[in-house]
């Protein structure tokens, strides 16, 4: 009996550490993901194509980081996320493939939006940074990024950690650019913080603080509003300042990609941009599914506004991106705190 | 031959280490030479994590001395109580009591009042710290005080030496106990991760292990940076590990066969309902309010459907299969011991030692920059996570499994062997019998660390296999309490329903045998 005992656990934990260690299948494509749709844009994928893509679903700062650490041995084949400043980041790293083909049918913004090098493919945007109140609040709607600075909105407006939420550094660069650019845009974020700006980890966090009072603006990305506004609390309305920065979702390839991978992933990238591919990423995913398309091909969700009626503003990604460390170490360091 | 096998497993050993912990360290603690990274900056997070820690240790070192005092002299329901919830602090994941802080002054009302300002800056950080560190400075002073003798008490009493010079001979006595209290309290406090990664995200307060998550996890990525940060926070483990050692030798005690420890003694009433306010303060801020917040919370409604669900389960598998690994090493060590190959010996000890002051924030470190590379390309790895907490909790369980081991007669394994008992029935039916016991209970501890361990799961958890400690500071991050909540208490559960499968398993293994009839 005693052994019994002690054979059967010692069977079960080879079999959890089987389960737990056996590997993953190596044919197919690996994505990495920080967008909502990728999942349902996988398996689709999959279908239509034969060609298995196993999702691994990270935060945005998250995958850059993890991209980053893994450096040039990739787990990875496929990179999907939001900033352009960022794939800029990791392309001056040596980490990305070049040369990859941009859409057929781009639109104007679309065409501001390509690298010079093909590093990334845009394939949508959002807004960087928007403002998000409730429509009941008494505090009068902001329309531009200087207002901010007011004295109505002081102690009131909350923002994301751009060191921890990826999407917020072209929201930071927005604002500084509009300020006049690094470093003397610095003033203005530095009158924010006089002006008793809050800084909250991310969207979700800061989106929660507006709903439990403690701040009564938020300034976050505008899928992440727009979501937020018209599934999950109508007493939210979205605020799109003038200028509202262009934030491109974006896929890179790792350096070294070839073969086959290199043949599937491009097919992966020509299916996210096919109407077929755009009608999921509008209808399979959540917050991320709120974004405005890049090619002629396809319209946004009915909730965003049309562009003609916002002042879009472009960041110029290489300058941007190679200002993000310097950039994120100075607001870690005077308005957050908590820099190191 | 004996000593050849011996030596060979030690060799064995040693390599494993060299290749697990040496090499990754000094791979991490070079990176600024080779890089040239100026250490200039980044002295903000040393220096008030310093402040905090000393702080707290100057709070926690006397009150565990006080505990400590108690629960070896003191007998009662007090006493025992006070006990349990030094170890229910010492288990309790320190993310988790930070989590049931969090919801609670997460409503705006409260969070505005002074109490909700206090916590979310320095105040909360020092409160959470010093419950954290309470059990450690309590331990260790319980471990010098099981050591004291009953004469200088016996002595004062027949002498008629008055109250207040029994109390400052006393002080005297306990003083060497509180100053490595004291120490313990400052490098555990500097080592934490859990509360940082939680409250001092959101309260904006720089401390130095989340910064060095910071530089190795978010964007932009700076190795080297991370690395000098590393480096002071090894200093500072080594400073105060230094005056612990010295503290210890300061206070060494006599042990001799006449030596008769203290009798335990039922305090006054009111020294009695006095420790019972104090324990039932740290019971009620470290375990139970936490902890029925996060019940509460966990019974609203969720926002969506449940996030990081497999998370449990995973990290369930993760800790049962680590604590295997660790027990495993830690028994093989305690073995190699014991046959006597002493110069590798000396070396794993050394390593046990160094591993112990590593905080497992940097060993993470040092494995994502050791093992991802062409020779070794581990990183990203399940593998390389479930050798991370073995290396991590490996001296644990060294710890827990060294005074059963050592107590194991090994005249009852050669007088088995006399009468010819097979090697699998001295192996289940007499060793493991005499063992079951105190292995089960080290089995369970290590195997709650693990599954609650944060540190190096945030460093090296492969993208897609999130454990339980990162899903639940993610969802914190995310101001999403409810599934955090759930979370939280899902884990507990699972690990309650381990325990429970365990003793039920040791109770049948245990069992006395039926005599058979002659």
């Amino acid at each position: 009996m005693r052994r019994l005992i002690a054979a059967g656990f010692g069977v079960a934990i080879i079999v959890i550490a089987a389960v737990l260690l056996w590997p993953a299948s190596t044919a197919g494509l690996v994505l990495y993901a920080a967008l909502d749709y990728a999942p349902a844009m996988g398996k689709a994928f999959t279908k239509k194509t034969g060609i298995p893509v196993r999702v691994i679903r990270l935060s945005t700062g998250a995958l850059l980081a993890r991209i980053t650490a893994e450096g040039h041995h990739p787990d990875w084949d496929i990179g999907w996320f939001d900033g352009a400043t960022a794939a800029v980041s990791l392309d001056q790293a040596g980490l990305l493939a070049h040369g990859l083909r941009p859409p057929v049918q781009l639109t104007a913004t679309g065409r501001s939006m390509l690298p010079p090098d093909g590093a990334y493919v845009p394939t949508g945007f959002t807004l960087a940074g928007v403002f998000v109140m409730n429509k009941s609040s008494t505090l009068p709607p902001p329309t531009t990024w200087d207002d901010l600075a007011a004295p109505p909105y002081h102690g009131v407006v909350g923002m994301n950690d751009p060191a921890i939420s990826g999407p917020t550094y072209p929201a930071l660069a927005g604002m500084l650019k509009h300020a006049g650019g690094w470093p003397q845009g610095k003033g203005f974020i530095t009158a924010l913080k006089a002006n008793g700006l809050q800084v909250f980890a991310k969207n979700d966090a800061t989106l929660a603080a507006l709903r439990n009072g403690t701040i009564k603006l938020a300034i976050v990305q505008s899928s992440a509003a727009v979501n937020a506004a018209n599934n999950i609390d109508h007493d939210l309305t979205v605020i799109y300042p003038r200028p509202a920065y262009v934030l491109p979702n974006v896929i890179v390839l790792p350096k070294g990609l070839h073969g086959r991978a290199l043949r599937e992933a491009k097919a992966f990238i020509a299916f996210a941009e096919s109407p077929a591919g755009q009608a999921i990423r509008k209808h399979e995913g959540e917050g991320d599914s709120y974004y405005w398309p890049v090619t002629a091909r396809s319209a946004p969700r009915h909730a965003l506004p049309a562009l003609t009626t916002l002042d879009l503003a472009t960041l110029d990604a290489t300058r941007w991106g190679a200002r993000e460390k310097s950039v994120l170490a100075w607001f870690a360091h005077a308005i957050d705190g908590a820099g190191s | 031959m004996k000593f050849g096998a011996a030596g060979l497993r030690a060799a064995i050993m040693a390599g494993l280490i060299a290749t697990f912990f040496v090499y990754p360290l000094v791979r991490l603690l070079v990176m600024p030479f080779l890089s040239g990274h100026g250490a200039a900056g980044n002295w903000p997070a040393f220096v008030v994590s310093l402040l905090l820690s000393v702080g707290t240790a100057i709070i926690a070192a006397p009150l565990g001395a006080v505990f400590a005092l108690f629960t070896t002299m003191a007998e009662g329901p007090v006493a025992r109580a006070a006990t349990l919830t030094l170890w229910g602090l010492f288990l309790t994941p320190s993310y988790m009591l930070t989590t049931g802080w969090m919801i609670i002054f997460s409503s705006h009302a409260l969070r505005a009042t002074l109490a909700g300002q206090a916590f979310f800056g320095v105040g909360g950080l020092l409160m959470l710290y010093v419950v954290k560190a309470l059990p450690f400075s309590a331990l260790v002073a319980r471990a010098t005080l099981a050591a004291a003798d009953s004469a200088p008490a016996e002595a004062a009493a027949i002498h008629g030496v008055p109250f207040i010079l029994r109390v400052r001979i006393g002080l005297r006595l306990l003083a060497p106990s509180i100053a490595v209290g004291f120490a313990i309290a400052v490098i555990e406090t500097m080592q934490e991760f859990g509360i940082p990664a939680t409250l001092g995200v959101t309260s904006h307060v720089p401390i130095l292990t989340y910064a060095i998550y910071q530089h190795l996890a978010e964007t932009p990525t700076d190795f080297a940076g991370a690395s000098i940060l590393c480096w002071r926070l090894i200093a500072v483990a080594a400073v105060f590990g230094g005056l612990a050692m010295a503290c210890r030798r300061q206070g060494a005690a006599i042990q001799h066969g006449r030596m008769r420890p203290p009798a335990r003694q039922r305090p006054t009433l009111r020294r009695e309902l006095a420790f019972a306010a104090l324990t039932g303060l740290f019971a009620l801020v470290g375990i139970v309010i936490p902890v029925v917040a996060l019940f509460v919370r966990a019974l609203q409604p969720l926002a969506a459907s449940m996030p990081h669900a497999g998370a449990v389960l995973r990290s369930l598998g993760f800790g049962m299969v680590g604590a295997t690994m660790s027990l495993g090493v830690a028994v093989l060590i305690l073995r190699l011991r014991a046959a006597g190959a002493r110069r590798m010996i000396a070396v794993l000890d050394v390593a046990l030692v160094a591993n112990m002051a590593v905080p497992g924030l940097v060993l993470g470190a040092g494995y994502i920059v050791a093992f991802n590379n062409d020779f070794l390309p581990l990183y990203g790895s399940r593998l390389l996570l479930l050798i991370g907490y073995t290396a991590g909790m490996a001296p644990l369980a060294l710890r827990m499994m060294q005074g059963a081991l050592d107590d194991l007669d090994p005249n009852l394994v050669a007088a088995a062997r006399l009468h010819g008992l097979p090697r699998l029935t001295r192996l289940v039916d007499i060793e493991g019998m005499l063992l079951i016991r105190p292995f089960t209970y080290a089995y369970l501890l290590v195997a709650a660390a693990i599954m609650f361990e944060l540190p190096v799961s945030e460093l090296l958890y492969p993208p897609g296999a999130t454990p339980l400690g990162v899903a639940i500071v993610t969802l914190d991050q995310m101001s999403d309490y409810a599934a955090s909540a759930r979370l939280a208490l899902f884990g507990l559960a699972a690990m309650a329903g381990l325990a429970l499968v365990l003793a039920a398993g040791v109770t049948l293994l245990a069992a006395p045998r039926r005599l058979r009839p002659a």
